[in-house]
């Protein structure tokens, strides 16, 4: 029995090691409240939840489609259209901060936001409270998850619990990080050489490989943003055109790129990452590499949202 | 008593109150270390998290000193999470309420100077990351200028120059302002020429910039106190938390002592408790073993108690009667008015005293001298209590005595009572009546007075020795009344003896027997005599015919028993009906005691069964002679209600000494004579033999294995050919029943068949052979053998059962014959025992187109002229007749007067037991029809009968 307590210890001592690179896998499942993920599912399909029921989550967040709705601003309701790229929902949970300038601390604080943004779904907590009431089907749904019914905490937290599954375990390159020698092509397994040596890597780390910190946006060159970034939250000079680090998984589905959407194709953004964030220049063929690598970083959808 | 009993009480009450205030304490206590207990795990808690966070804050300062290298933002993210989720916990623990605000006010600040510290980790990732990547990329470009400018001093001087300055700067050493800013410009002229010079320069002032800025936040950072904050908050708690356990240690103390006064107080009291409880155990002691019932009520008259006393003398144990009313008690002897009585004196508050008649839980009554008292505690009615003496044996006894009185007087037997002297002292009214005598004139007289002289001198001598010796007599005397009628009188003395066992009174009680008497004698001879014909019956009989043979084994006579049993009697008593049966048999017993001596005994035994004993016998004949005289009397036609009754007598003779000495053996022998009269024939009389008993242990093994015979397959059926005397030709069959049993052996149907008839197994045995015959008969069919009939002897006790018609054509039906081609063949003393009403079935078995044949005709007592109303075809003459033919005349007469009869009436006739050409001849040529018998062929099997016929009719 000690023998093989031992053994046990000694395996996963080992795979730490072997593990321990600046990326790391998505676990291939997160805990949940299942209660709660099937009531935040229905509400994260709902349009019930915006002002004039023709938004719900999903209108911007396609879940079939990358996670995100491959616009450059979203359209909210009544037509409005919105002032930042929509991010991706997919691996949201694994951000340290949620939005692109980080105001909301986790999931549960990020839904909030699109609801009661006036260009997006222009609710209240309040007002989305009053309209699920109205239903009763909602109204049972809610009492057989929480004993205090319908409210804009229980709100947050079925969607928020909803999105904790939404995660993309199993990309080639996850697969080729456990060990799987023949997961990625030569050229991906090059362009993770690049990737780590031409310093994205110091950046785009992590379990998320990005959406761990913030940085400016144009360091060492200007890009004309007009969204200031975090200084909107801080008032600091120093956080001008200061964005989270946004998350590389999913990548080649998620276009247009950057807060604003300026660019179009994965190769730009790269070409454009170097120039400005990097401040260096890269040969086309190691783009193309680091393109290739890129796009490993594509997962498998959860069941959940497979599941109608 | 009842004070000692309101002090135990308060004293209770007291003591309980103790008990739940020391319970309450004790829980208090309890609840209170529970609560204590929570805050322990509380404070160890928030103390824990206190902890935690500090180390967290360790590992932010880890993050800062790891600055210019690579780190990974996702360890940041995580302590951060982890240190804001340990904030929100205590934020929103009870903190506030269990310490106190300004604990809670620490922590909101920790929070504040957390988020101070988050937002400069931020920026300071944000600053390392580009750093680290500049360091990185300006490393990578030296390399690449390296290569391609490496005879280019000047550049190269350059390059070093400047990574030296880094190097000082990220070893925090003093460096040289001036000359890296002349280097910088440097740069910026070669990045207008050069590429790589162009990048460089961009980065190098980029890092020269960010790293000012680091060493900012690296020093701002060392100015946010997170870790003091946290510190001094915990030393509060820590502080308060000391402070609480003091106090909690105080209050617990103050319980415990509380807690430990009241169980002093409890035991002192139980002290007390325990002293008062034994002297109410001695009180109690003394009610339980009282003789008197004690009963105890509230005021509410519900019972409270009763001693054993009470449980004994009412028969209810004291948990039956425990709150109830003692009214359950209550007999409905005493009225309301005593009970209203009762009440109202104790309404008052005043003992009542008086004698209560009340019942027993088993029904009986209980007499009770009782007093009731109300008692009152502080002038309040609290409780009644009751002590009761049983009185039932005194008021018993009492009674009794009444009732003696009352039976004295009115009794129908007269009693007489004496002093020790003989001398008369009572009479009662009884007695006067009986004897005729004034009370006056006896009283101080001897009984003699009334004796008659019946009685002699000896019989009062063995009087007085029972007297003396038993103290009681009994027996019958003949007294005489006052006017001198002698009285048969049922006399009993009793001698009544003082304490010291000598004889006070006497008692004598007279029954009168002189109608009992009367009685006796006339129940004497209902119950030896038959009531239909006042002859002596069974009883009588039996008791007589012991005396007979006592008398004859003194004088060495002869004794005949003759067992008298009419024939058909049965028959007229089911069809004629029981009064004209009953009728007929008064007569035939008179005309039948007419001819006897005065001395036979004449009984009837049964139903038609009737026995005479005839004494002192000089010869057997005499016996015969008796026997024939009354089978004649009996022959005489009798005249009953406009019927002419025929009927006859079976008489069975068995003699004393000669066919036994036993009673019941000779009655049995006699009866078993009977029997062989009947089977000989009827109407006539046979005297017993040893050979009969042996029949008669034939006939019970025979009747015993008949019973199975029929399912062991032993019944089977021979077939005799009847042929037609003109030409020989087989012409019919006449099924015959056979019997084989394998211990038995082969048994006659002559025997078999009476017993079958006897025991029922006829009709059983009747419907197989009947069938059996069917059967056959079309199977002869089958096999081509075309003869008109098959005869099948039907018993006279088939015709009894009503369905027998019915089971006839399902036997027909079932086996497909056509009923012409069935002949059956019923006995002449068939004819002669059923009356031509009952004959209706022969009428019906012809209707379907049976034939009816008579068999052994000319045996019987029929008349031609009878028969002629019959529903007949066929006459058999029996083989008696056939015999002897041609040689006896008589027979050569009556069988040529039967044929000539049969013709003459239309009827077929067939003639059986033909044994020689002779007899065969004689009767072809006076006419007869067909014949049967050994001559021709005997009875054979199926197949042979099969071959047989064939044969002949070719």
């Amino acid at each position: 029995m000690k023998k093989v307590v031992e053994l046990i210890i000694s395996i996963i001592c080992f795979t730490a090691i072997l593990f321990s690179g600046p990326i790391k896998p998505i676990p291939n499942e997160v805990k949940v409240d299942k209660k709660k993920v099937q009531l935040g599912k229905k509400l994260f399909f709902d349009p019930i939840l915006s002002r004039d029921g023709t938004i719900s989550c999903a209108t911007c967040h396609d879940l079939q489609n990358g996670g995100d709705d491959g616009l450059k601003f979203s359209f909210g309701i009544g037509g409005k259209e919105g002032n930042i790229n929509s991010p991706t929902v997919y691996n949201a949970v694994f951000n340290f901060r949620q939005f692109w300038d980080g105001r909301a601390k986790n999931l549960k604080e990020q839904v909030i936001g699109p609801i009661e943004n006036p260009v997006e779904m222009g609710h209240s907590m309040e007002g989305a409270v009053e309209t699920l009431k109205q239903s009763k089907i909602y109204s049972s749904d809610f009492i057989n998850v929480y004993s205090d019914g319908i409210t804009q905490e229980n709100i947050a937290d079925a969607i928020a619990e909803f999105e904790k599954t939404l995660i993309t375990p199993d990309s080639p390159f996850d697969r080729y990080l456990k060990g799987d020698e023949e997961a990625i092509s030569q050229k991906a397994k090059e362009g993770y050489r690049l990737f780590e040596s031409k310093g994205c890597v110091l950046c785009h780390h992590g379990v998320n490989i990005g959406g761990n910190f913030y940085n400016k946006f144009g360091i060492y060159e200007d890009v004309n943003s007009s969204n200031l970034g975090r200084y909107n939250i801080t008032k600091r000079e120093e956080d001008k055109y200061v964005f989270k680090v946004p998350s590389l998984r999913n990548i080649a589905l998620t276009s247009p790129y950057m807060h604003d959407g300026r660019i179009n194709t994965l190769k730009s953004a790269v070409e454009f990452m170097t120039r400005h964030q990097l401040g260096r220049h890269m040969e086309e063929g190691e783009t193309d590499a680091i393109v290739e690598f890129l796009k490993s970083l594509t997962g498998e959808i959860s069941v959940i949202v497979r599941l109608k | 008593m009842i004070h000692t009993k309101n002090f135990w009480k308060r004293r209770i009450d007291k003591f309980l109150l103790l008990l739940i205030f020391f319970a309450l304490i004790l829980s208090f206590l309890f609840l209170y270390l529970q609560k204590i207990d929570g805050e322990i795990k509380n404070y160890d808690d928030y103390h824990q998290k206190l902890e935690k966070m500090i180390n967290l804050d360790h590992q932010f300062e880890n993050f800062f000193l790891r600055a210019y290298r690579y780190i990974d933002y996702d360890e940041t993210s995580r302590v951060s999470k982890e240190f804001e989720e340990n904030i929100d916990y205590l934020k929103k623990s009870n903190i506030k309420k269990e310490f106190s605000q300004h604990i809670y006010k620490e922590v909101e600040n920790i929070e504040s100077v957390y988020k101070q510290k988050l937002q400069l980790l931020e920026r300071f990732k944000t600053l390392n990351s580009r750093v680290t990547n500049s360091i990185h990329y300006l490393y990578d470009l030296r390399k690449t200028i390296d290569k391609k400018y490496r005879d280019d001093k000047q550049k190269q001087e350059l390059l070093e120059e400047i990574f030296f300055t880094i190097g000082q700067l990220l070893m925090d050493l003093p460096f040289d302002q001036k000359k890296l800013t002349k280097n910088i410009s440097k740069l910026k002229e070669y990045s207008k020429e050069y590429r790589e010079f162009g990048y460089f320069y961009q980065h190098s002032k980029q890092f020269f910039s960010d790293i000012v800025m680091i060493k900012k936040k690296l020093l701002e950072y060392k100015e946010i106190e997170l870790f003091e904050v946290i510190s001094h908050t915990m030393q509060d708690l820590v502080d308060y938390y000391d402070y609480n356990r003091k106090e909690q240690k105080v209050i617990t103390l103050s319980f415990f002592l509380l807690s430990f006064v009241i169980l002093i107080i409890l035991m002192f009291n139980y002290q007390r408790v325990r002293k008062t409880t034994r002297e109410l155990r001695a009180f109690r002691y003394a009610i339980e073993n009282s003789d008197n019932s004690i009963v105890i009520t509230n005021k509410d008259r519900k019972i409270q108690y009763v001693n054993e006393a009470f449980e004994l003398h009412t028969g209810y144990m004291k948990n039956e009667v425990l709150g109830e009313n003692p009214n359950i008690l209550k007999s409905d002897l005493l009225t309301d008015d005593f009970y209203k009585e009762m009440n109202e004196i104790l309404d008052r508050g005043e003992k009542w005293e008086g004698e209560l008649i009340n019942r027993r839980k088993n029904g009986a009554l209980l007499y009770e001298k009782s007093s009731i008292v109300p008692v009152f505690l502080e002038g309040e009615l609290v409780e009644y209590l009751a002590i009761k003496l049983d009185i039932t044996d005194y008021k018993e006894q009492q009674q009794k005595l009444q009732q003696s009185a009352a039976v004295y007087e009115n009794i129908g037997d007269g009693i007489m009572i004496t002093d020790s002297e003989k001398k008369i002292l009572s009479i009662n009214p009884a007695f006067l009546q009986m004897f005729g005598y004034e009370e006056e004139e006896l009283v101080g007289q001897e009984p003699m007075i009334i004796s008659s002289v019946k009685q002699d001198r000896s019989f009062y001598k063995r009087m007085w020795y029972s007297l003396t010796r038993r103290d009681r007599w009994t027996g019958k005397i003949y007294n005489k009344t006052k006017s001198g009628k002698v009285l048969p009188i049922w006399l009993t003395i009793t001698v009544v003896r003082d304490k010291i066992g000598a004889i006070a009174n006497f008692i004598a009680i007279y029954t009168n027997l002189e109608e009992i008497v009367e009685m006796e004698e006339k129940a004497d001879f209902l119950a030896y005599h038959d009531s239909l014909t006042h002859l002596p019956n069974r009883a009588n009989f039996e008791r007589e015919i012991v005396r007979v043979f006592d008398v004859a084994k003194d004088n060495h006579e002869m004794i005949a028993i003759l067992f008298i049993d009419l024939d058909r009697f049965k028959v007229i008593n089911d069809t004629l009906g029981h009064h004209v049966g009953d009728e007929m048999l008064v007569y035939l017993a008179k005309r039948i005691k007419n001819i006897l001596r005065k001395d036979d005994l004449f009984a009837r035994i049964g139903g038609d069964e009737f026995v005479i004993i005839l004494e002192s016998l000089k010869t057997r004949k005499n016996a015969a002679m008796m026997a024939e005289k009354i089978l004649s009397v009996v022959r005489e036609p009798i005249q009953v209600q406009n019927y002419h009754l025929n009927t006859s007598a079976s008489i069975g003779i068995a003699l004393y000494p000669d066919d036994g000495l036993e009673k019941s053996e000779i009655i049995k022998h006699a009866d078993s004579a009977m029997y062989y009269a009947k089977e000989k024939g009827k109407d006539r009389y046979e005297f017993y033999t040893k050979q009969l008993s042996l029949d008669i242990q034939m006939r019970l093994a025979l009747e015993q294995e008949l019973k199975h015979a029929l399912k062991n397959k032993e019944i089977y059926v021979y077939y005799q050919p009847q042929y037609d005397l003109k030409n020989g030709k087989v012409i019919g069959a006449e099924a015959l029943v056979r019997w084989y049993n394998p211990t038995l052996g082969q048994v006659s149907p002559e025997l078999f068949v009476s017993v079958a008839e006897e025991t029922g197994i006829i009709i059983e045995l009747g419907y197989f052979v009947f069938e059996e015959a069917c059967r056959e008969f079309m199977h002869w069919k089958e096999q081509g053998l075309n003869i008109d009939s098959i005869s099948v002897n039907i018993s006279s006790v088939q015709f009894r059962k009503d369905d027998l018609l019915e089971n006839f054509k399902k036997v027909i039906e079932k086996v497909g014959i056509s009923p012409h081609n069935i002949d059956v063949e019923i006995t002449e003393r068939f004819i002669m025992e059923y009356s031509t009403t009952n004959l209706t079935i022969l009428e019906e078995l012809r209707s379907i187109g049976c034939q009816i044949s008579i068999d052994d005709f000319g045996t019987g007592y029929s008349s031609m002229s009878y028969m002629k109303s019959l529903p007949l075809d066929t006459i058999k003459i029996d083989k008696s007749f056939v015999i002897e033919l041609p040689h006896d005349i008589h027979d050569v007469e009556v069988s040529k007067a039967i044929i000539a009869l049969s013709k003459s009436l239309g009827y077929k006739v067939i003639a059986e037991g033909i044994e020689n050409e002779l007899q065969e001849s004689f009767l072809r040529e006076h006419g007869c029809d067909v014949g049967q018998g050994y001559y021709f062929a005997k009875p054979m099997d199926t197949g042979a009968f099969v071959a047989f016929a064939k044969e002949k009719n070719q």
